[in-house]
């Protein structure tokens, strides 16, 4: 008996072993690390597939690879491709899907379904709109030894710890979904020999409507998230420019209903240390109260004329929507009526602290 | 006519924890939450609570019926109701536990089938699970225990992967708190118990536990052990996706899972899905022996004949079985079965042996 079960535990695994799938050597494989998709007309859209090439040899840098195609939908671009290919496509590794602006404004829910719906797709992806062609951004030479497509995914990167709010596929599916706010994606844009972050593009569903400057975005960032390691600079009214370092913030939107009538409140904390101002003796207490309310002002008021604008867009990417459902007498209807119109409060608390090492 | 198995061959009652246990957590667990979800929404929670309540009142009932009639359910079932009917009655629950270990195998080869390797044929999953569970059924019960055992070991470190969607949680989607009707949560309750089934194999193998009404107190530790991973599960899932996102997510822990950023993997899912073999392993080798143990009290065969019979009938209908919509149609099935079996069967054996007993002594 012992002998016969040996047996088996012998012979199994060996007619088993011609079942194994290939096996995926990264030298063997096209590993696509940027997807870029522009629009060509309401039915069709073009592909771009970005991956690097590293020849043999000990010094050679990476070599950039750009694949192409047209269709209508993302399989039959991959399958185009894939014709291309020298050798098999993976894109188990994409870190950054960059939509072009006029697909975006056209709608991106072709390309978005097919990203989450691929399995071997990850949820950290980045996600980004593009003011050019996608694939002149993808097809190109940067200044960067990196290869192309890393320095595309580490330049969004970046901007997302300090000047743009946090978003990949996961964030972008969680508004997308829901039926009380709307996405955001970052925009980015070509200036020369760079990749430059530019601000933050607007969706209502999956339609780009409005894009709102680099500055903009920050302020955005505040009122969105919680946050460490950001700048902010204001000018106070004597004309001196002075900027806070080591900003963090924290955002509280409450939304209250009276008399069938909802107003949303946004208190947003902001600690910060004060520094390069020139002409200012930072260590007199007037002067920092006097940035504190400086800052406050600038903060209120660049958020209000955003948060006016989303509301005639009918676009709630700030969520707070989502913060009205968690009423118990949260009613969808009234709400989607009064959200254009609704009074909306901003409330800016700013703590500045004197630093820098020269007093 | 039914002799009770030697102690040698026994298992002490602690290791009911860890049977219940491996029973009811399975496959379920991979996508419950959208189950429960679309019927009750986020105040789904209760549901959780709720039919776990029930089912720890439930796991009472059994142990009246088991301490009573001292054996299993064959026994049980010959004193009762007579030779033929409860043999009738005993082969019915035979196959019972032999389609619990279909569902399983099954749901999980179609996981692996979507999320790793969609390029291999699934006879192939299905032939090397089996022969693993066949081999470690033939080892006898306290083999079965102990493979229960190391599966719950081996699947509890996944928890702390959860940590990974709780950076990206929003608490507020869990408000308000009680926003569903009283017949959605008695929906989403009854949608819940089908993850809690897999309890009832405590009726096959009662007589293997060493002083079995002493075990009654581990079954309860079981179900609310259990009970508490669904809820962190739930929690998680929650609190990470939006209500709307999760509605159509099939398999939301596994979804979670792709958010994971460790340094060495890029997709976790992938090492999270081997793991959870281990978890999927025990509710196979519960149920195969359960049933074949049935054929063995019932028939003149040897267990491990009945075994082997089994195995090829669970791979022939596994291999049968090729798409989604089957595979759900299955799941549906075994579910409604094992949902009457526990809520009205149960009960109806209780006053049954109750009356009997009664009349016999009479």
């Amino acid at each position: 008996m012992k002998s016969k079960n040996f047996l088996w535990c012998i012979t199994l695994p060996l007619i088993l072993t011609g079942c194994i799938p290939s096996p995926k050597v990264l030298e063997d494989i096209q590993l696509v690390q940027t997807i870029g998709y522009d629009y060509v007309n309401d039915e069709e859209f073009e592909g771009t597939a970005g991956s690097s090439n590293i020849p043999p040899g000990e010094q050679s840098l990476p070599v950039n690879e750009v694949f192409s195609a047209k269709g209508k939908t993302s399989k039959r671009i991959r399958q185009e491709i894939q014709a291309e290919a020298a050798r098999p496509i993976v894109v188990g590794r994409v870190g950054l899907v960059i939509f072009n602006k006029e697909l975006a404004e056209h709608g991106i829910e072709k390309q978005i379904d097919s990203l989450q719906r691929n399995p071997s797709i990850g949820r950290k992806l980045l996600l980004v709109v593009s003011k050019e062609k996608a694939k002149d951004i993808i097809d190109s030479n940067y200044s960067q030894s990196d290869s192309v497509s890393q320095y595309l995914i580490d330049v969004v990167e970046q901007n997302i710890e300090a000047t743009i709010p946090e978003i990949n596929l996961h964030r972008f599916l969680v508004h997308y979904y829901s039926k009380d706010a709307d996405p955001f994606l970052p925009l980015i844009e070509k200036q020369g020999k760079h990749l430059k972050v530019s601000g933050l593009g607007i969706f209502k569903e999956d339609k780009l409507v409005d894009t709102i400057s680099f500055g903009d975005a920050f302020i955005f960032k505040i009122l969105y998230e919680k946050f460490r390691r950001g700048q902010f600079e204001v000018e106070l009214s004597g004309g001196e420019d002075v900027s806070l370092e080591n900003l963090s913030s924290k955002p509280k939107i409450r939304v209250d209903k009276r008399n069938g009538k909802y107003i949303a409140t946004f208190k947003v904390k902001v600690n910060g240390r004060a520094m390069e101002g020139v002409d200012l003796d930072l260590t007199d207490k007037k002067t920092i109260e006097r940035i504190e309310k400086a800052v406050e002002k600038e903060i209120t008021e660049r958020a209000e004329k955003m948060i006016k604008r989303f509301q005639e867009m009918d676009t709630d990417p700030l969520r707070i929507g989502e913060k009205a459902r968690q009423r118990s007498d949260f009613n969808r209807k009234e709400w989607r009526e009064q959200y254009s119109q609704m009074e909306i409060k901003i409330e800016a608390k700013v703590n500045a602290v004197q630093s820098g090492i020269i007093e | 006519m039914f002799p009770l198995p030697k102690e040698d061959k026994m298992v002490s009652p602690f290791f009911v924890f860890y049977l219940i246990h491996a029973m009811q957590v399975g496959v379920g667990i991979l996508g419950f939450e959208r189950v429960i979800v679309q019927s009750a929404g986020y105040s789904a929670w209760i549901a959780i609570l709720a039919s776990g309540a029930s089912i720890i009142g439930l796991i009472w009932i059994s142990y009246r019926i088991l301490n009573k009639g001292n054996n299993d359910i064959v026994a049980i079932h010959a004193d009762i109701m007579g030779k033929w009917i409860g043999g009738f009655f005993s082969f019915l629950f035979s196959l019972y536990f032999l389609s619990f270990a279909l569902v399983v195998l099954r749901s999980y080869v179609e996981v692996i089938q979507v999320w790793v390797f969609p390029e291999v044929s699934q006879w192939i999953f299905v032939l090397i699970i089996i022969f693993l569970a066949y081999s470690y059924v033939t080892g006898g019960f306290r083999v079965v225990t102990g493979v229960s055992y190391l599966g719950i070991l081996y699947g509890l470190p996944l928890l702390l992967v959860k940590f990974y969607p709780l950076q990206y949680a929003d608490y507020g989607n869990l408000l308000p708190i009680f926003n569903a009707s009283p017949a959605d949560l008695f929906k989403a309750s009854k949608e819940m118990t089908l993850n809690f089934l897999g309890f009832e194999t405590l009726f096959m193998f009662y007589p293997f536990i060493k002083d079995g009404p002493k075990s009654e107190k581990w079954a309860y530790f079981g179900v609310l052990f259990s009970i508490f991973i669904y809820l962190l599960t739930a929690f998680v899932t929650f609190v990470y996706f939006n209500q709307e996102q999760l509605k159509g997510t099939i398999w939301a822990t596994l979804t979670l899972w792709k958010i994971v950023d460790l340094i060495i993997v890029e997709r976790f899912e992938y090492i999270g899905i081997s793991v959870w073999f281990f978890t999927i392993l025990p509710n196979i080798c519960i149920g195969l022996w359960c049933a074949s143990r049935g054929m063995n009290r019932l028939f003149p065969v040897s267990q491990r004949n009945a075994l082997k019979m089994f195995c090829l009938l669970l791979f022939m209908i596994s291999v049968l079985l090729t798409d989604r919509q089957q595979i759900d149609v299955l799941q549906k099935v075994i579910s409604q079965i094992g949902l009457y079996t526990i809520y009205f069967y149960l009960p109806f054996l209780l006053v049954l042996q109750y009356i009997i007993m009664k009349v016999k002594k009479g």
